[in-house]
Formats: structure tokens, C-alpha cells, sequence
């Protein structure tokens, strides 16, 4: 281990550390509550920098070998998640200034840093705990509403139990295979033996849980309700993102045998058509979402049916392009009261009170519906390109299908917003923070629109 | 059966039985208490596991887990103490405002 080394490849980890600590010692030092967002903002920019750097430099080291090492596919992800959550700070400017929020969701951040770097289970295990406790207190901060510990319980719950299979899962890999090293999954993978199996299916299970794939999804509905929107954003974007990059580290090297597609499609295309038609009967905005999150959950995991190079390119592809349409709709919703600014409801006539925010979340439900031109459809063919060319049309078709049964929720939404006639006063225009995070997104989606091939030749 | 694979199956009934109680019962802190199980059934298998390969990384997991589930209970009891005072019971069906 050489300090050099350390210092480097953990910059955007450093940076983090750093700036809990700085916000910290600020929330000390200072007599009355300041807006502390400023800084968390320029902490989380210059660590999705350090990463972006890496990344660029194609910079690969271990400092802590067989536990810790950056490559650039995990720099990338560094980076991408980093940078995702810009636009979380920049819209949390109405609802939380103190602490609290910074320091948890730094935290949340450092934990996702540190799992797409890992190299042993011990490691995978630390960043996922690390990455969810403070999601669960970040549901609870928006504690004005009552409902909002009941979703906060209902995540630690299912979240503790999907923590304990997952580590029954690690222990039975170690039983399997004498090693904690990621790469002893793909050996238990491989293997026939029963112990083997059980510890495959276990810690596949405990990946379904925390990406709320159905069965497994009970607890994301309310969640995504309970929390306040930065944080529904946050967790509908970040956190799943991060799940599934750490899923597609997992399987390095692992070609998915015959025993497993069962498990490896069937779940996640009931998640998709479940999904779909569930999020139809939504009211809430958030709950629609996250409905929806359960059905694009069915699709990543889709990808992992794909062969080993083309299926990081797709994941990492659908999750840059599902993030920010996510994010842009969710930074376009009509300011107000936190418990109702999301009722569908509220969308009405949006296009007559504020034309921008309503074309930038239509562009965004098209998207998520995966219509061209828009970048979710490049994502969805990216995918199911690479299940066909694994072999598996019978399960793409189907998966194809499913998908597109979302539609109707989607534009539903649209439908709300520009045919509907809605009160004729004008919304007041958006602050100078929630325009900038709309900007945010805005600027690399269209990027995406017009150049897709331009990152997927980068990936 | 030799003791390791006596000491797996009593791990894994213990985690199922953590899991049973996770889903069957309505009592939030029985709950919490069966999530604790569950890891506990975990522990025991990492254990048995390590000490039958003489590896001492599955010692330090098992501390880790320790912190971790020390960490989770002492989030998830001030929640269940907000509930309780909001609603003044600790039925798990009591808590139903979020429905869809």
C-alpha cells in the first residue's frame, strides 16, 4: 500500500469524507442555522470531477489490494452517480438548509463510492450498509407528514432483511468457495454444488430486494411516498443506479447458465408488466414513479441475460439516460406543499401556467416510456439488442411487450398537463436553483437525443 | 451429520424462522426483533464457515455485522417510538396510510 496510490485513486471518496467533516465542523462553529447547501453543492461537484478525472485518465489502481481498487468502469460510475445528484442538492433548496440532509445524503454517496470500487464481499457489504442507513433517516426528514415514519419503517424493515439474506448469501459463497472475493461469485455461479446454488439464489434475491423487483417490492411504493421529492429523486435515481451497478461488478465474469435464467427473467419481467399496470391507477406522482422504478428495475435486470462487455455498456447507458429523465421530471414539479405539489391532480393545465416545466416533463414521461427520438429508447434497444444476441428472443420479445404497456401511464401524464384546462394564473417562475438543476439535466439529455452513439462509442 | 452441517442447518432455520416472524407478525418491536434473528441465524453460519476454513476474514465480517446491526436498531427504535407515540399502538396494522 503506498500513500500515493491511497490518495489518488480514493480522491472522489476523500473529497467526500472531507466534506462531512467541513459541514460538520460548520454546523458546530456557527451560532444560528445556515444554508449549508452552497457547500455541499461545490463537495459533490468536486468529487463527481476527481471521478470524472479517473475516469478520463483511464486511471486503474488497488490501493488496498483484494479489498478496494478503481478501475475506469468504476470511476464512471463514481462518476455518473455523483453527478446525478447535483441536481438532488440543487432542487432540495426550499425544503431542507440545516445538516442534516447534507451530512446524510454525503454519507449515502460515500457508501455508493465505495461499492462500485469493491473487490471483496466485505467491502460490497460495508458500501451497501453504508448507502442505506442514511436513506432510511433521509425518509423520515420529511417528518411534517405523518405518513412519512411509516414509510421510513416499512424501508428499514425490508431493508434489514435484504441486508440479512444478503449476508447469508456472502456466507454461503465463503462455504462454497473458501474466499470473499467478488470473483468467488462467479465461481459459486458456475459450480453445481447445492451450498453454491443457495448462495447464488440468496444474494440475487437480496440485489432484487434493494432494487425493488417484484416480489420484492413492497416497500419501495410507500418509501417513494413517505420521503419528500429531493429525497424520492434521490432514491429513485442514485440508489437504484447504484444497486445495479453493483450488480453488473458482481457478475463480472459470470455467464448466466440455464438454471438461472428462469430467476434471472422471469422476476424481472413480472416486475416489468406488475409494474406497469400498477403505476395506471396511481394518483400520486411519487407513487407513480415509483411504480415505475419497479417495472425499469425489471428492465436492467433484463440486461444481465446479455453477454459480459455489451451488458455494463447498456446498464450503465439506461441508468445515465433513466436517471436524468427521472431527475427532469421531478425538478419540473410545480413548487407548493409537499404533500400535494405531487398529486396528478396539480398537473392539470400545467402547460397554460408554466409551458416550460410542462415540455420538459412530457419529454421526460416520453422518454421513460422509451419512445423515439428520446434517449430511453436507445437504452431499451441497447438492452434487449444484447438478450437477443445471447440467444434469449423468446424472453426479449415478452420483455418487449411488457415495456411498452407502460405507455399509458405515461402519457397520461400528458395528457393531464396540456389537455386539460387548469386554473389560468400563471406560475410564479422557478428560483434560480431549481432552473439551474433543470439545466442540469437538460443539457446532457439533449446531448444524449442527438448523440447517443457518441457516448456508447465513449463506454 | 457432522457438527458444521448440523450448525448450517440450525443457522439457516434460525434465519428462516427471523424471516417468518419478519412477515407473519404485527407487533413492530417483535419485528424488529425477528429482523435481529435473522442476522443472528447469519452470524452463526459465518462462524462455523470461518472457523472450518481457519480464515480469520469471516471473524471480521462477523464484527462488522455486529456495528452494522447496532446501527440499524438504533435507527429503527426511534422510528417505532414516533409511531408509537403518533398512534399509540405498536400494531403494524394500525400504520396504514400509505395504501396503492
Amino acid at each position: 500500500m503506498n500513500t500515493e496510490t491511497v490518495l489518488t485513486a480514493m480522491l472522489p471518496e476523500h473529497l467526500l469524507l472531507l466534506g462531512i467533516l467541513l459541514l460538520l465542523v460548520l454546523e458546530i462553529g456557527s451560532r444560528r442555522e445556515r444554508d449549508l447547501l452552497p457547500v455541499t453543492l461545490v463537495i459533490v461537484f468536486a468529487a463527481a470531477f476527481a471521478a470524472a478525472r479517473l475516469y478520463l485518465g483511464d486511471y486503474a489502481g488497488a490501493p488496498f489490494p483484494g479489498q478496494f481498487s478503481v478501475d475506469p468502469a468504476a470511476a464512471l460510475a463514481k462518476a455518473v452517480v455523483l453527478g446525478l445528484s447535483i441536481p438532488v442538492v440543487l432542487i432540495a433548496g426550499g425544503e431542507f438548509s440545516g445538516p442534516r440532509f447534507s451530512i446524510l445524503l454525503l454519507s449515502s454517496l460515500y457508501g455508493a463510492c465505495l461499492l462500485f470500487s469493491s473487490d471483496s464481499f466485505l467491502t460490497l457489504f460495508l458500501g451497501i450498509e453504508l448507502m442505506s442507513l442514511p436513506v432510511y433517516a433521509l425518509v423520515l426528514l420529511a417528518m411534517g407528514r405523518p405518513e412519512s415514519v411509516e414509510g421510513a419503517l416499512k424501508y428499514l424493515v425490508l431493508g434489514g432483511a435484504g441486508t440479512a439474506t444478503l449476508l447469508l448469501g456472502i456466507s454461503f459463497t465463503f462455504g462454497a468457495t473458501g474466499s470473499f472475493e467478488l470473483a468467488a461469485f462467479a465461481e459459486a455461479v458456475a459450480s453445481g454444488d447445492t451450498l453454491a446454488r443457495a448462495a447464488v439464489v440468496l444474494v440475487l434475491l437480496a440485489f432484487y430486494l434493494k432494487a425493488a423487483v417484484v416480489p420484492f417490492h413492497g416497500w419501495a411504493p410507500d418509501a417513494y411516498e413517505a420521503a419528500s421529492v429531493p429525497v424520492t429523486a434521490y432514491m429513485a435515481t442514485v440508489i437504484k443506479a447504484a444497486v445495479l451497478l453493483a450488480a453488473v461488478r458482481l457478475f463480472a465474469g459470470v455467464t448466466v447458465p440455464a438454471s438461472l435464467v428462469g430467476l434471472i427473467a422471469a422476476l424481472p419481467l413480472v416486475s416489468m408488466v406488475w409494474g406497469n399496470l400498477t403505476a395506471m391507477r396511481q394518483e400520486s406522482f411519487r407513487r407513480m414513479i415509483a411504480y415505475s422504478s419497479i417495472a425499469h428495475a425489471g428492465y436492467l435486470f433484463f440486461a444481465f441475460l446479455g453477454a459480459e462487455p455489451g451488458r455494463y455498456e447498456a446498464v450503465i447507458f439506461y441508468l445515465i439516460a433513466y436517471g436524468l429523465m427521472n431527475l427532469l421530471a421531478f425538478v419540473c414539479l410545480p413548487t407548493g406543499n409537499d404533500a400535494t405539489r405531487d398529486r396528478l391532480d396539480n398537473l392539470k393545465g400545467l402547460f397554460h401556467r408554466s409551458p416550460y416545466a410542462a415540455l420538459l416533463i412530457a419529454a421526460a414521461m416520453l422518454s421513460l416510456a422509451g419512445i423515439p427520438p428520446f434517449p430511453g429508447f436507445v437504452a431499451k434497444f441497447l438492452i434487449f439488442r444484447n438478450v437477443i444476441d445471447a440467444g434469449y428472443t423468446g424472453w426479449a420479445v415478452a420483455g418487449l411487450i411488457g415495456s411498452y404497456l407502460g405507455i399509458y401511464f405515461y402519457l397520461r401524464v400528458i395528457q393531464y398537463m396540456f389537455m386539460s384546462a387548469g386554473e389560468e394564473a400563471a406560475e410564479a417562475p422557478p428560483r434560480a436553483m431549481v432552473f439551474a438543476a433543470s439545466l442540469c439535466c437538460l443539457l446532457p439529455v439533449v446531448l444524449l437525443t442527438v448523440f447517443p452513439g457518441w457516448l456508447i462509442d465513449r463506454l | 451429520m457432522d457438527s458444521t452441517q448440523l450448525l448450517l442447518v440450525l443457522s439457516t432455520a434460525l434465519f428462516a424462522l427471523g424471516l417468518t416472524g419478519v412477515i407473519v407478525r404485527r407487533n413492530l418491536l417483535v419485528m424488529l426483533m425477528c429482523m435481529e434473528l435473522m442476522l443472528n441465524g447469519v452470524i452463526l453460519s459465518l462462524v462455523t464457515l470461518s472457523q472450518q476454513a481457519a480464515s480469520t476474514t469471516g471473524a471480521v465480517l462477523v464484527f462488522l455485522v455486529f456495528v452494522v446491526a447496532a446501527a440499524e436498531i438504533a435507527i429503527a427504535v426511534p422510528i417505532v417510538l414516533l409511531l408509537a407515540r403518533r398512534k399509540h399502538t405498536l400494531d403494524g396494522d394500525a400504520f396504514t396510510d400509505l395504501r396503492g
